[in-house]
């Protein structure tokens, strides 16, 4: 018999040959001394290689420390293959779990820059509206708004929190560039009629002082969200010109809450509902964002959108699951509505977002809403 | 006990396990395997429950990762910047942690097949469950084992050097 192969020599050691070939090989192992050392060295690999692999069982689940992740996303900016890319969003499965620590320091920032934001914000405004209220008419061609207050008083505010990840993230295609680079952002086409009038009230008058972001900058608004995390998402609703206001009970929760709101509500396309609200909230251990939307009839339902990192498997797997239950946001959200019983829907998007659509409408009604909103289509 | 949980009970840890080895994320390797367990009880019926579930598994994180080559690169960018970076305060800690980045680096130097087959078969996999799930002819198992395992040693010998070399001259 010649000397045996490698391969056979580990199979039979693995037990893996016939009964007849492996009495062969015994046989020839028996006699062959060539043999009988190769067949000690499969011995020594086999017992290696095990013991090497063990090792990798000592992965942690968080396997990048807290300290690399800011060198990781300096390199993925500096990287022009990856910066090209849109980060990835929070908790992402692939990538790094966020330690609470590490998230709460985000999120302080985040309340930080806002709380700074608003402050700004406020003292910009109301010395407008001074100046406004004394000339009791603006000029037809005034460039100054509301907006640019926003724009400036926030621009300001945001270069205290270089620390955020997110201002060292690539700015999102919707955004201009400049907006997450630390700089101000550039001026935005002049202000429509509207909102001038809106800009020019008074500061304390709540419903007008809730500016009616467009559908369009609401979809735009979205399209970012799902690419950045919330800080982005500050900045961006700068840019959109949006309104942004604290959230008392998000504070008492000890998370800032970031709403972008409208008085009004955007004009949706024909016989889709409107967007009313679009917040964030905390599922657990997860931020979702938090659409509320008036259908044609008057009533709202509540699209939350769970971040495709965050989704466990085991759910949302089917394309529509619809069952009857009366969760908290909906409930709240559906309050002034009536008391029918609350339906919800869930789907997954192809990117692997989770959705889910809940209000006080059938099941088959919310079926019908589903399309209209342009989610996981 | 009716079938899903004497599948999960049987399989769950076993697929885990190799998973975790091979993509060096349990969280990962979790949802990969929750994923895997939500299709098998779809089905049917399994003819080999062990080979059908770690080929779905394979396959899973094959089209995840096809799907999504900018996160695989990011994963890439964050290994090479985490390889010697574990920094724990106990010695001991620190040891296995190197180890374990040593053992990964070495893993992750294998041809996938050859990486594969090593992972399945520490997991219990006869070579038929292994050639079916890796589409092989039975008789190339062994040979691919073989490989896998010599490279594999090899390759962590390799890059235990210099660390050795280090280790000594600091001692001295």
């Amino acid at each position: 018999m010649p000397h045996l192969d490698d391969g056979t020599i580990h199979a039979w050691l693995d037990g893996a040959l016939g009964a007849d070939e492996a009495a062969a090989v015994d046989a020839h192992v028996a006699t062959c001394r060539a043999c009988a050392d190769r067949v000690a060295e499969a011995r020594g690999l086999i017992a290696a290689s095990s013991r090497i692999l063990t090792a990798l069982d000592d992965v942690p689940a968080e396997v990048v420390p807290v300290e690399r992740r800011a060198v990781a996303a300096a390199a993925r900016v500096a990287t022009p293959a990856l910066a090209a890319t849109p980060p990835d969003p929070p908790h992402d499965v692939a990538a790094p779990r966020t330690p609470w620590g590490h998230r709460y320091g985000r999120w302080a920032a985040v309340l930080a820059f806002i709380a700074a934001g608003t402050l700004v914000l406020t003292r910009e405004a109301n010395r407008r509206d001074v100046s406004v209220a004394e000339r009791k008419v603006a000029p037809a061609g005034e460039p100054a708004s509301l907006r640019d207050s926003v724009r400036v008083g926030t621009g300001a505010a945001q270069k205290p929190a270089p620390s955020s990840e997110a201002e060292r993230r690539p700015a999102p295609t919707a955004a201009p560039p400049a907006a997450l680079g630390g700089a101000l952002p550039r001026p935005a086409p002049a202000a429509p009629p509207q909102a001038k009038s809106l800009a020019v009230a008074p500061r304390n008058n709540a419903a007008e002082a809730r500016q009616a972001p467009s559908a369009p900058a609401l979809r735009e608004f979205d399209a970012v969200r799902k690419k950045t995390d919330t800080m982005a998402v500050v900045l961006q609703a700068q840019t959109l010109s949006a309104r942004i206001a604290m959230r008392p009970e998000s504070l008492k929760a000890g998370v800032g809450g970031v709403t972008v709101t409208s008085a009004a509500g955007a004009p949706g396309a024909r016989g889709s509902p409107r967007p009313i609200e679009v917040d964030s909230v905390q599922r657990g251990s997860v931020f979702v964002r938090r659409e509320t939307y008036e259908t044609g009839s008057g009533q709202r339902v509540v699209l939350e959108i769970t971040p495709a990192s965050a989704m466990p498997y085991d759910s949302f797997t089917d394309s529509v699951a619809p069952f009857s239950a009366a969760p908290a946001n909906a409930a709240a959200a559906a309050a002034d509505s009536s008391s029918t019983a609350i339906h919800v829907i869930r789907w997954r998007g192809a990117d692997g977002t989770g959705y889910t659509l809940s209000g006080p409408v059938s099941i088959e009604r919310l079926q019908l809403i589903r399309p209209t909103l342009g989610k996981g289509l | 006990m009716d079938d899903a949980e004497r599948l999960f009970r049987t399989y769950h840890g076993m697929l885990v396990r190799y998973l975790t080895r091979r993509l060096g994320d349990r969280d990962w390797a979790e949802e990969v395997a929750q994923e895997t367990f939500i299709r098998a009880l779809r089905q049917d019926r399994l003819t080999n429950e062990r080979a059908w579930l770690f080929t779905v598994a394979n396959n899973l994180v094959r089209d995840y990762a096809r799907r999504d080559a900018r996160r695989r690169a990011r994963l890439e960018l964050l290994r090479e910047e985490t390889r010697d970076d574990v920094v724990e305060p106990e010695p001991l800690t620190l040891e296995r942690a190197q180890e374990a980045a040593l053992a990964r680096r070495a893993v992750n130097a294998l041809a996938e097949r050859d990486r594969l087959a090593r992972l399945m078969r520490e997991e219990g996999l006869s070579y038929e469950e292994i050639a079916q799930t890796l589409q092989l002819s039975v008789g190339s198992i062994g040979t691919t084992l073989a490989r896998a395992r010599r490279r594999l040693v090899e390759q962590y010998e390799a890059l235990r050097e210099p660390q050795r070399g280090s280790t000594g001259h600091a001692a001295s």
